[in-house]
């Protein structure tokens, strides 16, 4: 009768599933999206056609933003903007820093854009923000100098930086609460990898029932029927193996995120739950495989549900709705820190 | 021959009608409740965020900083300020349920940021309403610049010029006019900016952008669910068979990559066109929009074709195709535009945004690009001729 389940472990498949995929996962497709998403940004061109060293400095600043690709040109060419290759062109017009030190600070800048432009107007502000700094200071440094003779220009507009360096003067403090005056930590990257092992896992299982689906269609199972409680037992088998092949699995795929030094796969909640969650899932499969008979109502009844709560789940993590208490009829929702 | 089998192909989706239907329904249910309880959760609030200020300190200068941030032009039509001073923060958010956040100024506030410590105020975002809050977060981040801008103005004047001033009356009137000054001078960063726009475009809106991501993830799930439900890998026994009977390998290939490619255009001529119906996509239905598909159609075809030729087990051979059926489109640009992409992904040798600068001139042009349309086929031909030189023409036996 063992010999049934021996065939299991002999299919080749089923290694790939619980080994290869996932190790393909951890050491090529994490470490190449991971990069990928970081690079994923909206390329913008800065030009400047009289070289000034001020736009230089500006450039410098504006481009550590990570969201942006800042490129510096002394030519301005919107030939680029036409064919859809950068997102906006900002050309800044001759003696900038003399413009902004005589107050002059209107239309400094021209900028060009697509009708189908979607980010620049964000990179407009961070370039805003950064020449309206100088601007203040350049008023405030007019304003001193017109009434106090003893402190120089460069004087008074040196002095307004230090209420940008270290910190900025004016800092909110974000916090977050729970609706019910519960106070949290914020900021706290939420973490996906539990409700993506809980969906692999979800798929594996459907590779790992049709087994017995085979065995029933062959018709393994019925002639199991009339040893005493033959049939029982290889079901028994089948699920203690399976157990143990997932907990291998899972055991062995949090050891190894635990490892990476990434807040996508780092691990929050609870082991406990988890386990629960997994224990669950294999429940409803086995109930399931009782009772539909048909192979392929099955797979799109657990793909049907899988995917649903996979969605959902990822929908309340990424607090793009909100959690409600019908939801928990989804199990990877249990997952949520 | 090669008809016969896919008729064969069709009877078996015809014996299971409800199994096609849900291969065909049930990834647009998916797509539509992601958008539906997205919708229902925003709902119209999104217009309307509110934003209760508890203020401590209660003076000139706070109550101008909350109108710096009122009358930011960013934030202006989203948000609306109430306030309340006397009720303490925890029962404020006990209270206000529909409260995306509660700004809690400490007293001494402005004391300390006259003399240049540095003081934050503290927002209390709402985790009841996320996407408000969050909201809430990224416009208010975006004021903190300004106004330490508007502060450092009025602070560096402040600390030259004070002492020529004799009474405290006057140096408060006087700070404060330097308050509204600087304000106004940082809040009207715009008039930094010239803005020309060039009508001429060459790339989607992001709506027609939404309209390709979503009918190409709809057609690869459907495709990678119709492969796995009806098991499109003939079983061994059964190609042993039709061997027999002269069936040689090169025309199953054939027979399945046309069957694939028929139910393909079935699938994407349904989402793609049905869509536009229901939502309101800015995308003008014409025959080049319905020639580009269709050969975003045979291209899925021949990937799965190949995929399966290669990995002979339906769930691996699924997987394969999913992943790589995926990567290829983000490749493509369909699912973010190209010019988002790093610059390594954007490779020259293999031209895969042939496929997404064909849609922009269909959609924007409105105008089949013929070169690129020559460059779609013989990337298709590509993909088909891979297995097709592995097979043999030559009966077995």
């Amino acid at each position: 009768m063992f010999n049934i389940i021996q065939s299991m472990i002999r299919t080749k498949a089923l290694w790939v599933i619980v080994l290869l995929i996932p190790s393909i996962f951890f050491l090529i497709l994490i470490p190449l999206t991971e990069e990928t998403a970081s690079e994923v940004s909206v390329p913008i061109v800065i030009v400047d056609e009289s070289q000034q060293s001020y736009v230089q400095e500006v450039f410098e600043e504006v481009s550590q933003s990570e969201a942006f690709t800042v490129y510096y040109e002394q030519e301005l060419n919107l030939d680029e903007l036409a064919r859809g290759e950068v997102e906006a062109v900002f050309e800044f017009s001759d003696r900038m820093q003399e413009k902004i030190a005589e107050g002059d600070s209107d239309h400094l800048i021209t900028w060009h854009r697509n009708e189908n432009s979607m980010f620049d107007g964000l990179f407009k502000e961070e370039l805003a923000s950064t020449i309206i700094k100088d601007v203040v200071r350049a008023e405030a440094a007019n304003m001193v100098t017109q009434e106090h003779t003893d402190a120089t220009w460069e004087e008074v507009y040196a002095h307004g930086l230090q209420y940008f360096e270290p910190e900025p003067i004016f800092t909110i403090d974000f916090r977050a609460y729970d609706g019910q005056a519960q106070v949290e930590d914020t900021n706290e990257q939420a973490s996906f990898f539990p409700l993506i092992l809980w969906f692999y896992t979800w798929l594996m299982l459907i590779f790992f029932v049709n087994f017995l689906y085979k065995w029933r269609e062959i018709g393994i199972l019925e002639r199991l029927i009339p040893i005493s409680s033959g049939k029982k037992i290889v079901v028994s088998a089948w699920f203690i193996l399976t157990s143990l092949i997932i907990f291998a699995f899972l055991g062995g795929a949090i050891t190894i995120s635990n490892s990476y030094d990434s807040a996508f796969i780092s691990w929050q909640g609870s082991f406990i739950i988890f386990c629960i969650c997994i224990v669950l899932s294999l429940l409803i499969y086995i109930i399931l495989f009782n009772y539909v008979k048909s192979r392929y109502l099955f797979a799109s009844l657990v793909i049907f549900y899988g995917s649903t709560s996979f969605v959902m789940a990822l929908l309340i993590q990424s607090q793009l709705i909100h959690d409600h208490p019908l939801y928990k009829i989804f199990i990877p929702v249990w997952l949520l820190t | 021959m090669i008809f016969h089998l896919i008729h064969y192909e069709w009877k078996r989706i015809i014996q299971k009608p409800l199994l096609f239907i849900f291969t065909l329904l049930f990834p647009l249910a998916l797509i539509g409740m992601i958008g539906f309880v997205i919708y229902l959760s925003l709902g119209d609030e999104i217009t309307n965020i509110n934003i209760t200020v508890n203020d401590e300190d209660q003076t000139f200068e706070t109550e101008m900083l909350i109108s710096q941030l009122e009358s930011d032009e960013t934030l202006q039509n989203h948000l609306t300020f109430k306030r309340d001073h006397h009720q303490s923060v925890e029962s404020l958010k006990a209270e206000e349920e529909q409260n995306a956040a509660i700004v809690h100024i400490p007293e001494n506030f402005t004391e300390q940021l006259r003399s240049g410590n540095n003081e934050s105020i503290i927002v209390h975002l709402n985790q009841q309403l996320p996407f408000q809050s969050q909201l809430t977060y990224v416009l208010l981040a975006s004021g903190e610049t300004y106004i330490t801008a508007a502060q450092s103005g009025v602070n560096t004047v402040n600390h030259y010029l004070s002492d020529l001033l004799a009474s405290d009356q006057d140096r408060s009137n006087w700070i404060q006019q330097l308050t509204v000054h600087y304000t106004f001078l940082a809040l009207s960063r715009n008039d930094l900016f010239q803005s020309t726009s060039n009508h001429e475009t060459n790339n989607l809106s992001w709506n027609q952008q939404l309209y390709l991501a979503i009918v190409m993830i709809l057609l690869l799930s459907s495709i990678s669910l119709y492969a796995f439900l009806f098991k499109t890998n003939e079983l061994k026994e059964q190609k042993n068979r039709l061997h027999t009977i002269g069936v040689t390998d090169r025309v199953q290939l054939v027979s399945k990559l046309v069957h694939v490619s028929l139910v393909a255009c079935l699938f994407l001529f349904f989402y793609a066109f049905i869509i536009p119906f229901a939502f309101p996509f800015n995308v003008p239905i014409q025959v080049g929009l319905v020639i580009s598909w269709m050969f975003v159609a045979l291209w899925i075809a021949g990937l799965l074709v190949l995929c399966e030729y290669f990995v002979k087990v339906s769930a691996m051979s699924t997987l394969l195709f999913g992943s790589i059926g995926f990567i290829t489109c983000l490749l493509m640009g369909m699912i973010i535009p190209p010019m988002y992409l790093p610059e390594t992904l954007r490779s020259e040798w293999v031209p895969f945004d042939l496929f997404y600068a064909q849609f922009v001139s269909v959609i924007v042009g409105e105008s089949i690009a013929w070169d690129r349309l020559g460059g779609m086929v013989l990337m298709v031909v590509v993909m088909v001729l891979i297995p097709f030189l592995f097979t043999r023409g030559k009966s077995h036996v």
